[in-house]
């Protein structure tokens, strides 16, 4: 991990206690209900801010060692988590709009095709997976999926 | 008393039903033991929604079955792919793929697969044993020494799983953070709810869960593609296979070491099995009569690492149960499981919930036994789910994640918390923040304050004052000074040496 990374990491950690903390001690009366969420969030803001105290000491390195160099190669970058993670966002909305029963073959469906998977596989995969998540779901468990908002109601 | 429990536990197993579950458990841990950069934690984060109505003599173990056999299965592609399963099996590669590429695949799986069942096997035994030993202590406990076991518990994880104290105890402090959310143990007040309904019973663990740990996995997956394994063309004779088992019974004092320092590493939360496999590793080559020989395709290098990842379970299973400390990530899904079956971990699993624990040892036992002898059996044909590629895997998991999320409380906003924590899982992954102390602390937090308060209402303020509640603050103490002492320690040697 390059040191802008642990200094973003830290910093993230510290702000988001600060935020806590102060909403805790604004926002509730009693003492006893405050107590733990302030000793918390204090103690993590302190932490934090020990971690990034540290980090900023630190004295940069020379720009581009092999080190550095290594680390990026092997990890994957966020582009590629932004990718994969719209996916996952793009089915939230349509599980949204239109439900779990059709989101999900078309989720399936959707993907396969875009990654390199004939029509015809891409269609069976999608139809098995609806099929085994009616099955599971529906028939043993009981569960009552989401119908979405535009065949929901 | 023991006795009775012992049976009464071995009724629960009676229950076709429970088999199900268990065959269930193993067919998933096999999937995902087998499918490099998938894990036991994944499998059980996936299963966690399906149990949230079961009682939980059924409901457990399933997740006992998972984690009998994931690590079993994990060798299977160590061995004939040169791609550990899960990172356990990391150290079984050094001798199990040069003893493949020696033509002696069938030999190195048959004695990775035996010695890792019945290393299980032995765990389960010993952690048996130790039930009766650890009672008295159970017995003798109150809510002050539950206040300090649940930070003794934090205190392990933070520290000593992978990545640095640091981190590991911010985690575990966000983790307490996020417990307060919803109602208040004592005044009832509603804590950071925003004024929301949603919020007023807490995050949803299972949508925790599966975003810290299921999604992220899937997530990198997808964006590293293709199939971790290329070729997965082996061929074993029955016969190589069965060489391999009696080498576990030839090589017997080197399974049992190995054993032993898994079991031990299993009881100490936090510090997991990969350390236990590479200690198994590293006191065969130390002991043995031809060290320069490892790494070249030994069969002891195979059986020592293997013989420690399974033996940990009992170990590791034994401690969450008993003290409601988890000795693994995996044992943490484990605590909360027996959290949304109702269960509550701790001193409580001996005393009231005794045959339960018995039950969930003896599935154990049993789900190391059936693990391994699965394997030896199909093991070529397991490889290959070695080589789905992730563009088919990846729907179809990321589906059901999303469906296990939805399926415990049937709140559609459930999903947007299941986006997020996959975003604060990702960010942990890539910033070597630690996952299981956080959810370890989104976990304990809620009774470690009402247990703080209990004790504060019935002893005083200084209801530490006694025996077990010094005890267990001397380790905590001792456990944060002990790695920083080493270091100056090594660093005046050093110095000195120097001079």
């Amino acid at each position: 991990m390059t040191r802008k990374e642990k200094i973003y990491s830290f910093a993230g950690a510290l702000a988001f206690a600060l935020a806590y903390l102060i909403y805790g001690m604004v926002s509730m009366r009693y003492f006893q209900s405050k107590l733990f969420p302030v000793i918390f969030s204090g103690t993590v803001a302190l932490l934090a801010a020990a971690g990034l105290i540290a980090e900023l000491r630190k004295k940069e390195p020379t720009a581009g060692t092999g080190k550095a160099k290594g680390e990026k190669k092997e990890r994957e970058s966020w582009g590629q988590y932004v990718r994969i993670g719209a996916w996952c966002a793009g089915f939230l909305v349509a599980i949204y709009l239109i439900g779990f029963p059709l989101s999900i073959p078309l989720f399936v469906l959707s993907y396969l095709k875009t990654h390199r998977t004939g029509w015809l596989g891409s269609i069976v995969t999608a139809v098995l997976a609806g099929g085994i998540i009616y099955g599971v779901f529906i028939m043993v468990l009981r569960v009552n999926l989401y119908r979405g908002i535009l065949f929901g109601v | 008393m023991v006795v009775q429990a012992f049976l009464q536990g071995l009724q629960y197993l009676a229950d076709p039903q429970v088999w199900g579950l268990v065959t269930i458990g193993i067919i998933v841990g096999l999937i995902f033991g087998i499918i490099p950069g998938l894990s036991s934690i994944v499998a059980m984060s996936v299963l966690l929604p399906f149990v949230f109505l079961m009682p939980p003599e059924i409901a457990l173990p399933l997740f006992v079955g998972v984690m009998a056999v994931a690590p079993t299965a994990g060798s299977i592609t160590a061995v004939l792919l040169n791609v550990p399963g899960t990172p356990v099996n990391a150290a079984t590669l050094l001798d199990g793929y040069p003893m493949t590429q020696k033509g002696e695949g069938g030999r190195a799986l048959g004695a990775a697969l035996w010695a890792s069942g019945m290393g299980g096997i032995i765990g389960v035994v010993f952690a048996l044993v130790m039930v009766p030993l650890i009672l008295p202590i159970i017995y003798a406990m109150t809510s002050a020494d539950m206040v300090f076991l649940i930070l003794m518990g934090l205190s392990f994880i933070a520290v000593l799983t992978r990545g640095s104290t640091l981190k590991g105890c911010i985690a575990a402090g966000i983790g307490l953070m996020l417990s307060q959310i919803g109602p208040h143990v004592v005044t009832g007040v509603s804590r950071y709810t925003f004024g929301t309904v949603y919020l007023l019973n807490g995050l949803p663990v299972i949508a925790l869960v599966l975003g810290l740990f299921a999604l992220p996995e899937m997530i990198t997956l997808a964006a590293r593609g293709g199939t971790i394994a290329q070729s997965a063309d082996v061929k074993l004779s029955p016969r190589d296979v069965l060489q391999g088992c009696l080498d576990v019974f030839r090589h017997w004092t080197v399974w049992l070491r190995g054993s032993i320092i898994g079991y031990i590493i299993g009881v100490i939360p936090g510090i997991g099995a990969s350390t236990a496999t590479w200690i198994a590793y590293g006191q065969a080559k130390q002991t043995s009569k031809y060290p320069e020989k490892f790494g070249t395709g030994v069969v002891e290098g195979v059986i020592a690492p293997e013989s420690a990842n399974n033996a940990k379970e009992g170990g590791a299973l034994l401690c969450t149960l008993a003290l409601g400390i988890p000795g693994s990530a995996e044992m943490v899904i484990m605590l909360s499981a027996l959290m949304m079956v109702g269960v509550r971990p701790g001193p409580e699993m001996l005393t009231m919930h005794l045959p339960l624990s018995f039950s969930l040892l003896q599935v154990l036992f049993v789900g190391s036994f059936i693990g391994a002898l699965i394997c030896l059996l199909i093991a070529p044909s397991l490889a290959k789910v070695a080589l789905i590629p992730a563009r088919i895997l990846v729907p179809l998991v990321t589906v059901v994640i999303f469906i296990g999320s939805f399926a415990g409380d049937e709140r559609f906003l459930d999903l947007a918390v299941l986006l997020i924590f996959t975003l604060v899982g990702l960010a942990m992954k890539r910033y070597d923040f630690n996952r299981p102390a956080l959810l370890l602390g989104f976990i304990l937090g809620d009774l470690f304050e009402k247990y703080l308060f209990l004790s504060i209402g019935t002893a005083g303020p200084f209801f530490f004052l006694r025996p077990i509640s010094l005890s267990i603050i001397a380790i905590i103490i001792l456990l944060f000074i002990w790695s920083p002492a080493k270091r100056r320690l090594a660093s005046i040697t050093k110095g000195g040496a120097a001079s």
